[in-house]
This record gives structure tokens, C-alpha cells and sequence, in this order.
């Protein structure tokens, strides 16, 4: 029973606490380790959690945490945000990961306007898992050019959801 | 990646190549850079991300894409090639250094065995024996110094200064072995559940899950039932748990003192756990102390004198305003109020009191409040500055029960501070704050009224400041609340004396003071109550508002 409430609780704010995570630090196996630290933490502690507070408030805290510890163990990364700018992202997080599910319907929509190609490369490189450096390898093209290509559909689809979300709060 | 991207810095390339780990350490301090100076940059960082976590996570879930095993391989790299061809047909233009050409490898056969002598150099058969060395010299060491295993977490902290190793912070884990806290606060939780509280200076020594030993300063262990044995063992004494709730203290002395707040205790005397001497069973309420000599003697059981629980961010802002007493209302029973080493002027529970939960109040709050029925039960203070002629201050958290509908039409006062001779703070019906003076004869009865009305049910933080003049002003959520309020005016004193407080109710009625028809004694819970000998200013009553804040 315990279990099913925490999972519940879990899954629906799972997503803006990686994304508080992956703010903080922004690198897909740090972050999922970090991910996946915080998660054991707050199971362990989940008899403390108050029933109708903010599970991802609390979440969050624990992964704060957590992310701080990463940071102690990992002196030496060079992908290490200071306190200041810490500080900074976890200030400016509202509007952004609490509107996460509101962001993957809008993605929905904004998947249909890209090309086919542009399409293609998407899921090569996220469902796929292709890295960009094979991706480059493949098509025998310099690395840099195929971040600057992701980077711009990326700026498209940021565009559009943008817009959509702005069009879902005027009506 | 990435040669040349320092010509195009753009911030989604760079958050791609730092998700990647492809990102080099000039290009980080660029995005951090950027991250620090702008704030549109964080919102474009942060909307990135939250792209690239929608399209990576969560993608099979919510986006119907078609699907790409269906494309013959060699098709889905032409699309691929064709997209990026489009894309450098708006690239800009750069020029790349052309690549010399790889020479074609060499091979050969060898026709005969042919015997090759190398030569190798001092340097290097020295190099490799003293590497040899140092590598055994660490297996030995590994060998005979095993990494400690983990068994605790360091759970809470507050300003704590740890000596003789690294600072930790909440969340790191502990291993077996000493740790001394200098000062400041801790509360570590054993792998097997078990909490315990520190006050620096205090010196621990971790032995196992279930057995710590202390040689300085005090603990409060509490033991959950289903956590098994926990034993404290001093130099002159072991306290064996049967799960419970309990302080142990070595004095300067040596002497080893166990008060029990919860549950049953064995006090034994010696730190063998196998060969020791007198014992003594202690139940709640009860406390006994083993001297140098090993003998057992009854002590006063004084749960004020150990920390409980680590202090809050709102606790050590109160502390750090030297408060002349602090009262956090822990639920002792029928014993003191003051339950925390805080307090200049003692306070007693009068009448019927209860305790209840207050953690809706703020986590970052003691989660433990005074709940008054509204019978009369109340708090007494007697601080005696009768003609002190000087300035004074409370503050405190409050949540009214107040009549929502007033249904007999009748706006009753609910007094929460009796404070002087003849002022009192107090609540009405409708959620008005207000301060009143009544004298018997009739000749005052001013009231001075918050300009916000509060609401039952809601946790509020009140304060008031009393000027050497006797001038006083009242505070809600940090904010000064109403006008100044009119200072006492009688021949029987100066306008800042206090003799007593009384929260919860109003002093007894005298020749000098009568109570109005419609005050009662207030009903609702209250907590964290603070009483200064001076008077706070408004930035420091906002600054204890605030740290309650998260």
C-alpha cells in the first residue's frame, strides 16, 4: 500500500525533479545516477512525508542533496555550476518543469511540424540513442556541424512550444 | 566536438554538447557565464532542457513518430545527409584546414626468426621496483586498514563545525569510527533507524550500527520500536535501550548521567557489556547518574538541559537574536516549559494544556505547538520589570479557532497575550487583531486595531515591540500591522513595565483592571514564543519572519 502511494507520488512529479536535477547538472549519466540516488533516498524516507504536501517540493529538497553530494564527490568534473549560478536556476525553475507534461503535449503538436528529415535525425539521436559523434562518423561530417543542425530544430521546437503554451494561457 | 564552436557560442549547442558530455571546460565557463548575467539566458537554458528531457525520457509515451525500423538503412542515412546538406546551404561559411593525407600503411613478413635485444635503461628497472613497492605498500595498507563500513547519514545540521575531518553536509554518509562536532547542531540516523541528536562540543566514537560509545558532551538517541538493541557506552557506564526516547551525558567529572523522556532504559555501571557492575532500571521520567567509582545514584530528571531535536532555520534565527527566553513547547508531559537550555525567566503551563502538531506550520518550524481549549489554559511568565523603564519585545506563531459564522451575533475577543498591567493582545470573531487597555473605573478602554484581519485555522507570526517610552507596536508576517499603540497611561508606573506575561488569557482581574464582557481566553494552538529585554526593530522581526520561509 505504502509502495503504491510513493510510486504514485513518484511518477507524477518524476519529471521535474530530473529536470531540477538536470538543471543543476546537465549531463544525461550524471543526472540519471543522481536520479536514481535521490529516488532510494526519498523511499527511505518516505514514512516522513506529510500526506497532502508538495511531493515534488519535498522531492526536490532531497535531490538538492543529493546534487551536492555528486558535486563533493565529483570535484574534479569540469560540468560544475558555482553556488551563484546554483542558485540563480533554482530560482528561475518556475514556469518551466512545473509545466513539464503541458510541454511534452505541446511537443506533440510541434514533432508534426518539423520536416521528415528533421524528424529522422530526432529520433536517431534521442529514441535511437545515436550519438552526435556517430552520427557525425556516419555521415562523415564534422561534429559540429550536426550540433548545429540539432541545435537548430531544437530552437524551432522550443519556438513552437513556446507559442503554444502562451496561445493555451490567452484562451 | 568541438573545433571552431567558440565562433558560434550558442547556448543550445552548447547545453546538447554538456548533456553529451562533449563539452569542453571553456565552454562550460562560457554557459555559466551567460547562465550568471542574464536572465533570459536561464530561460532558454532551463526550456532546453526540459525540451531534451521531453524528447528523451518521455518520448514513447506521448509522440506517435513514424516508425524508422521500416526505412532501408541506406535511405535513412540519405535523408540524414540530405537534412544536414540543406542545413550548410544556409551555414555559414568556414574554412577548414585541409587534411594531410594518412601515408599507407607499411607491412612486411618476417622470413626468419630473428632475435631482437632490447636494451633497458636503470631509470626504467628502477622506475617499475619502486612502483612495485608503493603498490604493495597500499595493498598492505588496504589490508590492514579496511575502508569502514557506512552506518550512519548525516540527516540534519545546523551551523555545525565538525572537528578533525571534512566538513560534512546532510546527506552524507557516515562511517564506523569517531566524529566530534565542535559546535553547532547534528542529528545523524543509524542504518537501523536509530536518531541521534548532537550538541557541540560533543565527541562520538560510531562502534557499530547499534552501539556508539561517548567520551564528551551529551546525546539524545531515540530508538523506534523494531530498531533492536542500541547501546551508549561511556568510559564509566553502558546505557542499554529497550526502545525508548533518552539523554546520556559524560560531565568534566567523568560521571555518566541517563535521563529518560521515553520508554525503559538499564543504566550499568562499567563499559564492558559483558562484565559490568551495579545496574539500574530507569523508566520515563526518571534519570540516574554512574560516578568515576561506579556507583548509581538518582538524579532530577532535567529534560531541558539536552537538545532534542536539531534546531530550525526559524529556531537559530530566534537564537541569534538573543532572546531572554525561548519556549518551543515540546511535549514533556506535565513537565516544564522550558524544555530547551534557552530561557532567562521561567515559564509554567497553568490550567489544561495539550499539545499538537504543528508541522503544517513550516518544515523548516519545530513541528510541536501548545494547544489552549479556550477553558483558560494558559502560559505564565514572570519576568518582573516593574519600573524597568526599559524596552521589551515577544514574538511567537499563532493559529485562532475562531466562530467563522457568529451566529448569536456576538463578536467575542480571545485574549492571546496578557503583557503589563493592563494591556492584552487578543483575536475576535471576525479576525481582527487588535490591542486593548481597560481599567475597572471605566476611563480607558482604547483599542488599537490591526489594519488585516487574520483567519481561523492559519498560522500567523505576531510580535510586539515595547519602546522605552512604553510605546508599543504589533507586527503580523513581519509587517507592522497598525499604528503605533498608545502607551500605558496610569500614575502606578513607567509605560514600559512588565510584571508578568500571560499567554493564552489575561492576569486576574483587580482593583486597577476588569476584563470586558465578551473576553475570553483564547482558543488555538501556539507556538516558538520568544521574549527579548529589548526591543527589535522592524528588520529583525522581519528577518525571523522570513527565515521561516523557505
Amino acid at each position: 500500500m505504502e509502495v503504491q502511494r510513493f510510486l504514485r507520488l513518484y511518477l507524477a512529479n518524476q519529471k521535474r525533479i530530473f529536470g531540477f536535477i538536470v538543471s543543476m547538472v546537465p549531463n544525461w549519466t550524471d543526472a540519471d545516477d543522481i536520479l536514481q540516488e535521490a529516488t532510494e533516498v526519498m523511499w527511505r524516507k518516505f514514512s516522513g512525508f506529510k500526506a497532502g504536501t508538495n511531493f515534488s517540493a519535498w522531492g526536490i529538497m532531497i535531490a538538492r542533496l543529493q546534487v551536492l553530494r555528486h558535486y563533493r564527490n565529483c570535484s574534479s568534473s569540469h560540468i560544475r555550476f558555482d553556488s551563484e549560478a546554483m542558485e540563480l536556476l533554482a530560482a528561475d525553475q518556475s514556469g518551466v518543469f512545473d509545466q513539464i507534461d503541458e510541454r511534452v503535449s505541446a511537443l506533440e503538436d510541434c514533432m508534426k511540424k518539423l520536416t521528415d528529415k528533421q524528424r529522422y535525425l530526432i529520433k536517431m539521436r534521442y529514441d535511437k540513442a545515436v550519438s552526435v559523434k556517430e552520427i557525425a562518423e556516419i555521415v562523415n561530417k564534422p561534429s559540429y556541424t550536426v550540433y548545429k543542425l540539432l541545435s537548430r530544430i531544437h530552437e524551432s521546437l522550443m519556438f513552437c512550444i513556446r507559442h503554444k503554451l502562451r496561445m493555451e494561457e490567452i484562451q | 566536438m568541438i573545433e571552431g564552436r567558440d565562433t558560434f557560442k550558442d547556448i543550445t549547442e552548447l547545453v546538447l554538447a554538456c548533456l553529451d558530455g562533449t563539452i569542453s571546460s571553456d565552454e562550460f565557463a562560457i554557459l555559466q557565464a551567460r547562465i550568471k548575467t542574464s536572465k533570459e539566458v536561464r530561460r532558454h537554458y532551463l526550456e532546453c532542457l526540459a525540451l531534451c528531457i521531453s524528447l528523451n525520457r518521455y518520448e514513447e509515451e506521448s509522440i506517435n513518430l513514424p516508425v524508422i525500423q521500416s526505412l532501408p538503412k541506406e535511405e535513412y542515412y540519405n535523408d540524414i545527409l540530405q537534412a544536414l546538406a540543406e542545413n550548410e546551404k544556409v551555414a555559414v561559411a568556414v574554412d577548414v584546414e585541409k587534411t594531410k593525407k594518412e601515408p599507407e600503411p607499411y607491412f612486411f613478413e618476417l622470413e626468419d626468426e630473428v632475435v631482437v635485444q632490447r636494451r633497458i635503461s636503470r631509470l626504467s628497472v628502477f622506475a617499475f621496483m619502486v612502483s612495485a613497492a608503493a603498490m604493495l605498500c597500499m595493498a598492505v595498507l588496504v589490508w590492514f586498514n579496511p575502508v569502514k563500513p557506512v552506518v550512519a547519514v548525516l540527516t540534519e545540521s545546523r551551523n555545525a563545525v565538525w572537528a578533525g575531518s571534512d566538513a560534512l553536509i546532510e546527506g552524507d554518509d557516515i562511517r564506523q569510527g569517531p566524529l566530534a562536532l565542535s559546535s553547532g547542531y547534528a542529528g545523524i540516523t543509524l542504518t537501523n533507524g536509530v536518531e541521534i541528536v548532537m550538541h557541540g562540543p560533543v565527541t562520538i566514537d560510531i562502534e557499530s550500527e547499534t552501539q556508539v560509545f561517548l567520551s564528551r558532551g551529551s546525546i539524545f538517541s531515540k530508538v523506534s520500536k523494531g530498531a533492536g538493541e542500541f547501546l551508549v557506552r561511556t568510559a564509566g557506564a553502558t546505557v542499554v535501550d529497550y526502545g525508548t526516547e533518552f539523554a546520556v551525558e559524560v560531565d568534566s567529572s567523568g560521571s555518566t548521567a541517563a535521563h529518560v523522556f521515553v520508554g525503559e532504559v538499564e543504566l550499568r555501571a562499567g563499559a564492558d557489556i559483558v562484565k559490568h557492575g551495579p545496574v539500574k532500571r530507569l523508566l520515563a521520567k526518571q534519570a540516574a547518574a554512574v560516578d568515576v567509582a561506579g556507583t548509581i545514584t538518582d538524579v532530577k530528571f532535567a529534560p531541558e538541559q539536552y537538545v532534542t531535536s536539531v534546531p530550525s532555520k526559524y529556531d537559530m534565527a530566534v537564537l541569534d537574536s538573543d532572546p531572554a527566553a525561548y519556549w518551543r513547547f515540546a511535549n514533556f508531559g506535565d513537565f516544564p516549559v522550558n524544555e530547551i537550555n534557552l530561557t532567562t525567566y521561567d515559564a509554567s503551563y497553568v490550567g489544561n494544556i495539550d499539545f499538537t502538531d504543528s508541522s503544517d506550520l513550516n518544515r523548516d518550524i519545530h513541528s510541536q505547538a501548545l494547544k489552549l481549549d479556550g477553558q483558560g489554559g494558559h502560559v505564565s511568565v514572570k519576568i518582573g520589570w516593574q519600573n524597568a523603564n526599559r524596552g521589551w519585545s515577544y514574538s511567537m506563531w499563532i493559529r485562532p479557532e475562531l466562530l467563522a459564522d457568529m451566529q448569536d451575533r456576538s463578536n467575542h475577543y480571545y485574549i492571546l497575550v496578557g503583557e503589563g498591567r493592563y494591556g492584552y493582545l487578543n483575536v475576535s470573531d471576525d479576525g481582527t487583531l487588535e490591542h486593548c487597555y481597560r481599567y475597572n473605573d471605566g476611563t480607558a478602554d482604547f483599542r488599537q486595531v490591526g489594519k488585516e484581519n487574520i483567519v481561523s485555522g492559519r498560522w500567523y507570526h505576531i510580535a510586539m515591540t515595547v519602546d522605552n517610552d512604553g510605546t508599543k507596536r504589533l507586527y503580523i508576517n513581519g509587517t507592522e500591522a497598525s499604528e503605533p499603540i498608545e502607551k500605558e497611561n496610569t500614575s502606578l508606573g513607567t509605560g514600559s513595565s512588565c510584571k508578568e506575561i500571560i499567554i493564552g488569557t489575561v492576569f486576574e482581574e483587580s482593583p486597577a483592571f476588569k476584563k470586558g464582557p465578551m473576553d475570553k481566553p483564547f482558543k488555538g494552538d501556539i507556538s516558538q514564543v520568544a521574549l527579548y529585554g529589548r526591543t527589535l526593530s522592524q528588520k529583525e522581526i522581519k528577518k525571523l519572519y522570513l527565515s521561516s520561509r523557505n
